[in-house]
This record gives structure tokens, C-alpha cells and sequence, in this order.
């Protein structure tokens, strides 16, 4: 069996990572790329040596489409995919508002078709080996989670930081990295939100800090910052760490420390990681759910809960106090 | 399917079968070892049959490939055996003690038409491709210096490991893994230069360092040894140090998930076994690429040839440290 994937929009750099990744994975084929902005499309059609056309066309000929656009448009794409009948995997966060974020899980539902968000950060097998210790007791009790997704400064360049596609700024763009990582490793809701924002690191019109205190549940305390602030020169693009405390155990997880040093003799020192390609994994769970007909690892309403409680983060900025996550 | 029996039932047969487990299309059906097979298969692979001797496994067990995971010196006449009734072999590293004892093996191959690859696994340990791979795209430039470290303490007895007449010591079954290593990254060795000491019985706690020369005219270090000093963790290390840049690893850096427990705190990194998370460990990937050989969709990376040349280097290493001259390893003669 093979599955066939085309990719709806290629503004998100993520497009090129899930296309090099889908070359590694078994039983799934990029076929083809619908983009509103043609040039762009062609080109990556050409890179990566796949079909560019109209997007009708480009949905008629696959079983799942990966939504790679800004993130105000993802709702415009999963509609498209939806009406023509094709299992849909969103790049995160699934929408910037929680009204957009259910229509789009109500229109698949009413569609039949499977809905996902790419939490690909669940497919590394450090973060992984960490929730089974928690499912398996090994942790005892959890007792807080203490979470990073540091970027650098650069990270905010571009259609991420302009408020009508962006939808937001580092707040919008990471925190539903690690608020995922804590609801699947604790199975609770983030109840309660106290965020700071700020712009302190690059001239933009959106926050470049991005530092929440939530609460998981009933009283399980868990802090996220993925703030846009590492120099450009720092040595790797990023990273997610999670420090979980638990009343037998203390597991510190630094999710892409499997690297070695490169000092490049003109460029500086970068890291390179030689872990399991985390993008490859949740392609071929999508790829499977697509084959399956099932839900993919993350779910559409994972994906609402996720941006209910970036929602809450802005509300908090904007307000100096804890807001309660309204899960209606 | 295809079915492996395990010549050997030690440490290494319990990765094997870890490996086997973790694959689709392998299975072990069959352990052969004099003493320990039943017990092994007992507990690591209990659908499978326990063989007091190689060769009746050979001939009565339902298997296809075999892997030969005995004492270094014994290698070959299991090869042979294996190769007379056309089964493919995946052969522990070094390929044999002797250059007699790999002839026998290369001649084994040759007439009997087998699969067959020696098990030089720090080529598939990812930290350790990923490096070659950026090397051979021009990311250092020209390669100028490489270093290598393989060590680790042991407080007991080595067993085999510590007769040299068996094992070679630490310049043939420690060493021999950078050796290989360093020539798939910088190709052929022209010339090492080595110091080798013991202070215990044979190579329990032995010390070696090693200088090389490539034939690209880069030169190398290389350090193996084990001591007494039982925690002294398992450490490797390596820098590929070219005119454009430079790659450095140590596997102490790698810190990816770290457990404290109220008694020790505890970094799984052993590239051995399950240790060290990541998804697929080395000794995965190679199985799956003996596999994918014996199933025509790959050539052996490392064929007889290539460990033959390997164990030249190591031999060359032994006999500079006895000789305490430089050596050639295309003229050693061991």
C-alpha cells in the first residue's frame, strides 16, 4: 500500500522539513503542492520534484493533505480538504482563534474526514521514554512540569510576526508545542493561565517573549517560556526541554540533545543533532490514520484545547491577571 | 521472515535478539552455544530452539542467516560452517584474530556465494554516520587531524577478553572499532605507531594509544583502554578536525533524558542494548541492513574485504607495540 500526500500551501518552512522527512517514510509519497502564491508552489513543486496545480485538482489526486500556510489560513485550507473528502493533518497551532479552531474540527466531522494537528515533538523518543516512566509509576506522583521551546531571534521574521497571518507572536506561534507535551504526559486540562508578553529582542509589532505560568488540572503547576530571544549565533535552532517533578522521581528531558559540535572555520559553532527525524514519525502516523481511517496521534480537539489556552495566555498579558481557560 | 540462529549466547547475543525483536521481517528461531544456550533462550527468545553445538544447529535448526557472536578466534570455523550450507552471515567484529583465520572466511565467502557482513557497528551508530556524512559532503574540508577515544572500567574478570592469544586485547577489540571508523571517514591507514601497557593479567587493564597516518596524509590518534577503576563509564569521543572546520563528540555530553531517583542520578547513553533513547540504535539499524543485503535491496557496507583491512590496522597497532617501530598494515603478516 502506498499512501499519497499532498502538501496545501508552502509559507511555513515546515513544508520543505515534512517533504525531505516524507522521503524516509515507508508506505507514504508526496505526489503533489497547491499554494495560493504560484511562484512558490512551482518552486517547491520543482525542488522536491512533486506536481503543482490547482488546488481541486491537487486534492483529487491524494488521501492526505498536510496544511502548511499561515496560520490565519490554515481554516481556509482544511475547509478545502474537508469538502473534497481528504484526511487533513494542520500544521500548529491549528487556528488562532477558538471559534475558527472548532469550525474546522465540525466541518471535518461533518465531512468524514480525520483531522490532526503536527505535534511532531511527540514522535522523540527522550520525551517519549518520559511519559511512559509517568504511566508506568516509575515517576510516582506527578508534582509539575517545567517546560521550554526557546527559539531564536530570527524566528520572528517574516509572515510569523504580522498579526494578519501570524495571528500573533511567540505566544501564537510555540506555546501549543509544549501546552501539548503537558496535557499528554499528565492526561489534564491547562485550567488556568498567567502570561507575560513583550518585545524586547527585534523590532516587531507582536511579543518576541513569551513566558506563561498554567496550572494542569487541580494543582499541578507547569510553566512554559518560548520566548524568540536565543542570539542568531546561538548553536542550535531551538530546543524543548521538560523538567518533570514527581514525588520518586526527577526526569530532565532536553528533547535534541543528541548532538555533536560543528565549528564551521568561517561560520562559528552550530550543533548537530543525529537523533530519530521526530517530523519522519508523525508522518507515518499520519500516513497510517490516513490508511486506517482513524484519528491521527493529535486530534482536531486536542488542537481546540491547545488554542483555548493560548487564547487565555493573550487574555492574561492583556489583563496582569490568571485566566481561567474556558473549556465551555 | 528470515529466520537467524545465534552462534554464541553472551552479551552480545542478548542485542542480537533486542534487535531481532525490533524488526518486522527477523525472527530468531535457534541459539547454539555449548553450555549456556538453553538458559539464554529460556529467557531472551523462548519461541526459539537451544543447541548444544553450532554445527547441528547448522543442519537441523530452521533458519536462514546466522550470527556469529562467539570469541574472536573462533569465528572462522563457525563462518565456514555456515557458508558450506549456503547460510548468509552477519560475523561479530574484529572479522577473525589472525590474517590466516580471514582468509579461511574470504575463501568460505567466495565459493559458497553467501551474504556477508562484518559487524563493524559504530557505521550505523547515528551520532557516528551523520558525522561521516557531513565529512563527505565537504563540511570540514580537507581532512587534516582525527582523534578517537574508546574506554570504559571494569572491576571483574573479562573472560576471553583478557587472553591476547583469544581476543587481541584492546588494540583488536576495542581499538579495531575507531580503526574502522577512521578509515571509512579518512581512508586507508599507511602507518601506525602504538604504545600499548598492562598492569594486571593479560589485557584485563590494558592501555593503548595509537598514532596513524592516512594515506590522504592526515594523521590520527587513537586511545583505547580499559582499567580497574569499575566507574569509569563507557566513553567514546571522536574529532574530525579538517581546514574548514571541525566536528567534536563525546558521549558525555549527550544528556538528552536524565533520571534522578533519590539514590543515583542516572543518563542513559550506553550505545549498547536499549539504553540510549532514541528510536532506532545501532545495532537495529545494522541487523536491518544485513537484512536488506540478504534481500538484494543493499550491498554489504562493510564486506569481507573491508573487515580484513581493519583487522590489518589492529595488527599493525599489536605489532608496533611489540616491535616499537612504525608498521605498514598492508605488510603485516600475522
Amino acid at each position: 500500500m502506498s499512501v499519497s500526500l499532498a502538501i496545501l500551501s508552502a509559507a511555513h518552512s515546515h513544508a520543505h522539513a515534512y517533504a525531505t522527512a516524507l522521503e524516509s517514510v515507508p508506505g507514504a509519497e508526496l505526489v503533489a503542492i497547491a499554494d495560493d502564491d504560484e511562484t512558490r508552489g512551482e518552486s517547491f513543486a520543482a525542488e522536491h520534484d512533486v506536481d503543482y496545480g490547482p488546488t481541486e485538482d491537487v486534492l483529487a489526486q491524494v488521501d492526505g493533505a498536510v496544511v502548511c500556510s499561515e496560520n490565519t489560513r490554515h481554516i481556509e485550507w482544511v475547509h478545502a480538504a474537508a469538502d473534497a473528502g481528504v484526511d487533513v493533518l494542520s500544521e500548529k497551532p491549528l487556528a488562532t482563534t477558538r471559534d475558527d479552531a472548532q469550525a474546522m474540527v465540525d466541518r471535518c466531522e461533518d465531512a468524514g474526514v480525520n483531522l490532526g494537528v503536527a505535534m511532531p515533538v511527540r514522535f522523540n523518543e527522550p520525551i517519549r521514554r518520559a511519559k511512559a516512566a509517568y504511566d508506568d509509576g516509575e515517576l510516582g506522583a506527578l508534582r509539575a512540569l517545567i517546560g521550554t521551546n526557546l527559539l531564536t531571534r530570527m524566528s520572528g521574521s517574516g509572515w510569523i510576526s504580522n498579526p494578519d497571518l501570524g495571528g500573533g507572536g511567540a505566544i501564537m506561534d510555540h506555546t501549543v508545542h509544549v501546552v501539548d507535551l503537558g496535557r499528554w504526559i499528565s492526561g489534564k486540562e491547562v485550567t488556568e493561565v498567567f502570561a507575560y508578553g513583550g518585545t524586547r529582542f527585534a523590532d516587531l509589532e507582536v511579543e518576541d517573549i513569551s513566558l506563561a505560568s498554567m496550572q494542569l488540572g487541580d494543582e499541578i503547576p507547569f510553566s512554559h517560556e518560548g520566548s524568540w530571544r536565543q542570539p542568531d549565533t546561538w548553536d542550535f535552532w531551538g530546543d524543548v526541554t521538560m523538567r518533570l517533578i514527581g514525588d520518586e522521581q526527577v526526569i530532565e528531558v532536553d528533547c535534541f540533545d543528541r548532538t555533536f559540535k560543528h565549528t564551521h572555520a568561517e561560520d562559528g559553532v552550530q550543533r548537530v543533532e543525529w537523533g530519530e527525524d521526530m517530523n519522519a514519525g508523525m508522518l507515518a502516523d499520519f500516513a497510517a490514520a490516513v490508511e486506517a481511517d482513524r484519528t491521527p496521534e493529535v486530534s482536531g480537539e486536542e488542537g481546540v484545547a491547545e488554542v483555548r489556552v493560548v487564547e487565555a495566555a493573550y487574555e492574561s498579558v492583556e489583563r496582569g491577571e490568571p485566566v481561567t481557560v474556558q473549556y465551555d | 521472515m528470515i529466520r537467524i540462529g545465534l552462534v554464541g549466547a553472551g552479551s552480545m547475543a542478548g542485542v542480537y535478539a533486542q534487535s531481532a525483536a525490533s524488526l518486522p521481517n527477523a525472527d530468531v528461531t535457534a541459539v547454539a552455544s555449548p553450555n549456556t544456550a538453553e538458559t539464554f533462550v529460556a529467557e531472551q527468545v523462548p519461541t526459539g530452539t537451544a543447541y548444544s553445538d553450532a554445527e547441528t544447529m547448522f543442519d537441523k535448526a530452521a533458519i536462514d542467516a546466522v550470527a556469529v557472536l562467539t570469541p574472536t578466534h573462533t569465528h572462522h570455523e563457525f563462518v565456514e560452517g555456515a557458508a558450506e550450507r549456503g547460510l548468509d552471515v552477519i560475523c561479530e567484529k574484529p572479522i577473525a584474530r589472525t590474517l590466516d583465520q580471514a582468509a579461511r572466511i574470504r575463501t568460505a565467502v567466495e565459493e559458497s556465494g553467501i551474504t556477508f557482513l562484518t559487524a563493524h557497528v559504530v557505521r550505523f551508530f547515528p551520532e557516528y554516520a551523520e558525522a561521516k556524512r557531513l565529512v563527505e559532503s565537504g563540511d570540514i574540508g580537507t581532512p587534516g587531524v582525527a582523534r578517537a577515544r574508546r574506554a570504559f572500567g571494569i572491576g571483574g574478570n573479562r573472560g576471553w577478553f583478557e587472553d591476547r592469544e583469544k581476543s587481541g586485547g584492546v588494540l583488536l577489540d576495542v581499538a579495531v572499532h575507531d580503526f574502522d571508523y577512521l578509515r571509512w571517514v579518512f581512508g586507508d591507514v599507511e602507518e601506525v605507531f602504538t604504545r600499548r601497557t598492562n598492569w594486571t593479567r593479560e589485557a584485563r587493564s590494558e592501555v593503548s594509544i595509537t598514532l596513524a597516518e592516512f594515506e590522504n596524509g592526515a594523521k590520527g590518534h587513537v586511545e583505547a583502554w580499559t582499567v580497574q577503576v569499575s566507574n569509569i563509564p563507557f566513553t567514546t569521543t571522536f574529532e574530525l578536525c579538517g581546514d574548514k572546520g571541525l566536528i567534536e563528540f563525546d558521549l558525555e555530553d549527550v544528556r538528552p533524558y536524565v533520571v534522578h531517583d533519590g539514590e543515583t542520578t542516572h543518563v542513559p547513553r550506553d550505545p549498547v542494548g536499549d539504553d540510549l533513547p532514541i528510536a532506532q540504535d545501532g545495532y537495529d539499524k545494522q541487523l536491518e541492513h544485513f537484512l536488506a543485503c540478504i534481500e538484494g535491496d543493499a550491498e554489504p557496507l562493510i564486506p569481507v574485504e573491508e573487515g580484513i583491512e581493519s583487522l590489518r590496522v589492529s595488527l599493525a597497532a599489536i605489532e608496533s607495540a611489540e616491535r616499537g617501530v612504525p608498521v605498514d598494515p598492508s605488510e603485516v603478516n600475522a
